[in-house]
């Protein structure tokens, strides 16, 4: 197999795993899905660009939350963090978004009333399934951090479902 | 926290089908590649870490007189200066480049006029060939200060880098102890 088929062969299988976990990751940045998927190719581009050696799998899914939430960073501030509107003020969801299940909308309406970093560890360990540990090692934070923000952001949302 | 309905419904969404032809596109063609390119020879031998080389002059109006750190001419002082922000690599004429890689960190080069008999600081230092000091930082998710002390044989300065989550920006300012 020729270099470059090994590439794309890798590519396929990185995308194949990552792609959908990185697209909701993204959305709940982006908050639309014309720029959830920009990143979403830039952070594949970049793999597929210089493949990173990992030492696990582990290592692999923490390399591309990672890259994926720079990206998504890079994006608002080049975008100007201020001028988005947060999902739970967008009229037609289904349509900036893509998504047509009406329980995921109001489950991506909900988490975007949470800041940012505490929305993050929320997606990662409640729909994702990562442990504590792992969220640690992928955002550069400490557990205690991690266990924190997640604590947080259970009494924020307990809140606003008691609001509602 | 959340109802195994609201689980499953959240992992239903999908990246859209037509997404991956248009990432085996753009990477086999590199169309469309975002990352900040610093000199070439340059990222050829930088660590893959995304670094931001921003150079302060320093200049010492006599021995006597307090170390002076500039910017782009400009003195830092004791009050707050905001860095210049991150720009694209096309723009030669930038003082700043970035180049985001793994990960985000942010180097700061200090000219010294006068010989640093000790220093220590929140991130990484080094001293390159030349004798400038490099001050290291990663990109944080929230406002963070971090903090540089410079000994010369007389004097103590400290140098506190704040970073500022919501601007995306860096501060810079200095003050004889």
């Amino acid at each position: 197999m020729s270099s470059i088929d090994s590439r794309n062969t890798q590519l396929t299988i990185a995308y194949d795993k990552y792609a959908d976990m990185l697209y909701h990751l993204s959305l709940s940045h982006m908050q639309n899905r014309e720029d959830a998927e920009d990143v979403v190719q830039e952070v594949f581009c970049k793999y597929f660009a210089k493949p990173p050696q990992f030492v696990d799998e582990a290592h692999e899914k923490a390399w591309f939350i990672r890259v994926t939430v720079n990206q998504c960073h890079d994006h608002l501030r080049r975008r100007n963090i201020r001028s988005y509107t947060p999902l739970h003020e967008i009229e037609d969801l289904a349509a900036q978004t893509n998504v047509q299940d009406e329980e995921a909308l109001h489950l991506m309406q909900t988490l975007s009333y949470l800041p940012e970093k505490f929305r993050i560890v929320v997606i990662l360990h409640y729909l994702e399934g990562f442990s504590v540990e792992e969220i640690a090692g992928s955002l550069r934070i400490g557990q205690s951090a991690v266990k924190m923000r997640l604590s947080r952001a259970r009494k924020m949302l307990e809140a606003k479902l008691t609001e509602d | 926290m959340f109802e195994h309905a609201q689980v499953q419904s959240y992992n239903q969404i999908k990246a859209p089908a037509e997404l991956k032809q248009r990432v085996f596109d753009a990477c086999t063609k590199q169309e469309k590649v975002t990352t900040f390119s610093w000199q070439k020879a340059t990222l050829r031998l930088a660590p893959l870490a995304a670094c931001l080389l921003l150079l302060i002059s320093v200049f010492a109006l006599n021995q006597k007189d307090s170390l002076v750190i500039q910017v782009e001419n400009t003195p830092v002082t004791t009050e707050y200066m905001a860095l210049a922000p991150m720009t694209q690599p096309s723009d030669s004429n930038a003082l700043v480049r970035t180049v985001s890689l793994e990960y985000n960190t942010y180097t700061v080069r200090l000219t010294l006029d006068q010989q640093v008999e000790a220093f220590s600081a929140t991130g990484e230092i080094s001293i390159a060939e030349d004798g400038t000091l490099e001050w290291t930082v990663a990109v944080p998710y929230e406002d963070t200060l971090f903090e540089l002390f410079l000994q010369t044989e007389d004097e103590s300065y400290y140098v506190p880098l704040q970073y500022l989550v919501n601007e995306g920006s860096f501060l810079i300012r200095c003050e004889k102890q």
